[in-house]
């Protein structure tokens, strides 16, 4: 087992491994940016190094830097965490070359799966499902007719060149298909001089659907079921759950399934996440491999009670998977909902702040990862999350009560954030009947909106208790103050 | 109708309208934020030199700076009053407030009288 790790991330992740590797009796190295000079990841830490930087490129992106620091700590391994250099085949093999273990699958799967078009002919070849589509210079006429009768209607036109709805269109039926593709490449040649263009079956109110992957350097492989992750805004994840509330027993057997053959068709192993796209007659469609540990990897932790952190670095120690498939099992509900510093009032933009006042609460079923300290700055140089909140009940119904009740309970203030539109979502019949997709959020905000602007109205009279006139105006933040909180950054020597 | 039933940072528990609402606040800059079983909301403050905030306007005519009840009005109608002179008390959770006359002037009409309610905003008196 390794003596000493380096996690190359910061705020939640970062925390979350390193509390996985100290349990585990390893030492742990951290890195970080100016800004985070004062985090919760770098104080928890045996050591910490710092990368002399602000921005991600100069610091946690810098490959150099990352690598000069594990080699003068003396590490074994590296985590890399989400994000960042996690799915950067170069670093893993700049690791390898360094004799350092990189904490995650080979850089050839990494590679390999990174390609969306390589993944695809993988699961071609595996005879998995992938949303029908074709990918070369559109034709014309009749032919154009033939392909889109192959793929089936309804479908969807994107511009090669760009995206962002630019250049896309949903053709319903063959009578608006030439009306249509002539739309998109006028669009497409507008916004993105190009007017290539793709074509594939456009899947209606889809369901985003996942499997988690876990194998060792032996060949073992085994899947620790599904989340279903469709509450999106603007293609970021904003609640997962697990199990899913829309796949049968069967459906669940085969998508899982369906993950393990790409897996193995790519010779994974460490942690991975296969998604897939569910319609809303129970046909599934692949769409790629996930070579890294996910943000919501907690929920399945939940409900299958194995620590995915801790299972990647045995595997990377050379151990053999610990489980076999059959003693795999789901129990319970489990549901995260991620804190973003957006603007309600502001479109969801981005938010700017200081974690004034902080009430992160503590009772069962209830997991909170996070890395907000009271009196920090929240600056915009790094990832919009804040926090993830998450809870584990018996059934769905008592799980999403557990949720409700956490939102309600949860204070931050001094940043705008998500949070009430969190528990608006969790509150709407969609979510609650399962039957959300991921557009939903459309919706959820519209009427969120209306429901905002009628409490806002309401207390913007209170106001005065805090303005220059008033009597109390005079008093501070000071909220009752934790004497050992003081001591944070002491170690035992 | 506002009622501070108790205040201890950040926590508070207020009565409006004979409706209670417990919550914790953190004032900013220029907003307080409020976190309540609702919701949290961010109010924006103004400065002492906006307007809104002000009690005081161009016209000589003065605002309640708050809801609350006209304890005592200490001049009449075509007074002399003298800048900075004390015009009427107003009486708002469990606290008083002088409004002061912001000029030298003859007081023009005085719009509430003793035992009034007033709401925010609403204008007091007009000095000329």
């Amino acid at each position: 087992m390794f003596k000493k790790i380096l996690i190359a991330n910061r705020g939640e992740i970062a925390r979350r491994v390193i509390i996985a590797a100290r349990e585990m009796g390893i030492s742990t190295v951290a890195i970080y940016s100016d800004p985070d000079s004062e985090s919760l990841h770098v104080q928890e830490a045996d050591e910490s190094y710092s990368l002399e930087g602000i921005e991600s490129k100069e610091t946690y992106l810098d490959v150099d830097k990352v690598l000069d620091i594990a080699k003068k700590a003396k590490v074994e391994a590296i985590h890399p965490g989400y994000g960042f250099l996690s799915e950067n085949a170069e670093f893993a093999k700049a690791c390898s070359k360094a004799k350092i273990k990189f904490i995650g699958p080979s850089p050839e799967s990494m590679k390999l799966l990174a390609s969306k078009i390589a993944s695809k002919e993988l699961a071609k070849k595996a005879k998995i499902p992938i949303v029908p589509g074709f990918e070369g210079v559109l034709p014309a006429g009749k032919e154009l007719g033939k392909l889109a009768k192959e793929i089936g209607y309804p479908l969807l036109l994107k511009a090669a060149a760009g995206g962002g709805g630019k250049g896309m269109r949903v053709v319903h039926d063959s009578k608006e298909l030439s009306e249509m593709v002539e739309g998109a490449k006028r669009e497409a040649l507008a916004f993105f001089k190009d007017e290539t263009l793709f074509i594939e079956k456009y899947i209606e109110h889809p369901k985003h659907i996942e499997v988690q992957l876990l194998g060792d350097e032996r060949g073992n492989l085994i899947h620790l079921f599904e989340r279903e992750c469709s509450v999106q805004r603007r293609h970021q994840k904003m609640i997962e759950e697990s199990p899913s509330p829309s796949l049968t027993p069967k459906l669940r057997e085969q998508i899982c399934e369906a993950a393990l053959k790409i897996a193995k068709a790519a010779k994974y192993y460490s942690a991975g996440t296969a998604e897939f796209l569910l319609d809303s007659k129970g046909n599934f469609y692949f769409l790629e491999v996930n070579t890294r540990l996910q943000v919501e990897h907690p929920i399945t932790e939940l409900v299958t009670g194995i620590d995915l952190v801790k299972a990647q670095i045995r595997i990377a120690a050379g151990e053999k998977l610990a489980l076999k498939q059959d003693q795999v099992t789901q129990r319970g509900h489990a549901i995260e909902c991620r804190l973003y510093a957006e603007d309600p009032e502001n479109n969801f933009l981005p938010a700017e702040g200081i974690a004034g006042l902080l009430h992160e609460p503590e009772r069962p079923g209830v997991r909170i990862d996070s890395a907000l300290k009271q009196g920090q700055p929240i600056l915009p140089y790094y990832d919009p999350m804040l926090a993830k909140l998450i809870v584990f009940a018996e059934d769905r119904e008592l799980a999403i009560l557990k949720m409700k009740t956490l939102l309600q309970d949860y204070v931050l203030l001094g940043i705008r954030h998500n949070l009430d539109f969190l528990k608006h979502t969790l509150e709407s019949k969609d979510f609650i009947s399962g039957k959300y997709h991921t557009h939903s959020v459309a919706e959820l905000l519209r009427t969120f909106e209306q429901r905002r602007k009628k409490l806002q109205d309401s207390f913007s009279p209170l106001a005065f208790l805090f303005s220059s006139q008033s009597p109390i105006s005079s008093l501070s933040n000071k909220a009752q103050v934790d004497p050992l909180a003081s001591l944070q950054g002491f170690k035992n020597v | 109708m506002f009622k501070l039933i108790q205040l201890i940072p950040p926590h508070f528990i207020l009565d409006v309208d004979g409706k209670v609402f417990k919550g914790s606040f953190y004032r900013g800059k220029d907003f307080v934020d409020l976190h309540l079983s609702e919701g949290t909301f961010r109010i924006p403050l103004g400065e002492k030199k906006n307007r809104r905030s002000s009690n005081h306007s161009a016209e000589g005519e003065l605002t309640s700076p708050m809801p609350g009840k006209v304890i005592k009005v200490l001049v009449k109608e075509n007074q002399k009053v003298k800048k900075g002179e004390v015009l009427l008390i107003l009486e708002a959770m469990k606290m008083e407030h002088k409004v002061v006359s912001p000029k030298d002037g003859v007081v023009h009409k005085i719009i509430f009288k003793e035992n009034d309610r007033v709401s925010q905003g609403e204008e007091l008196i007009e000095i000329n």
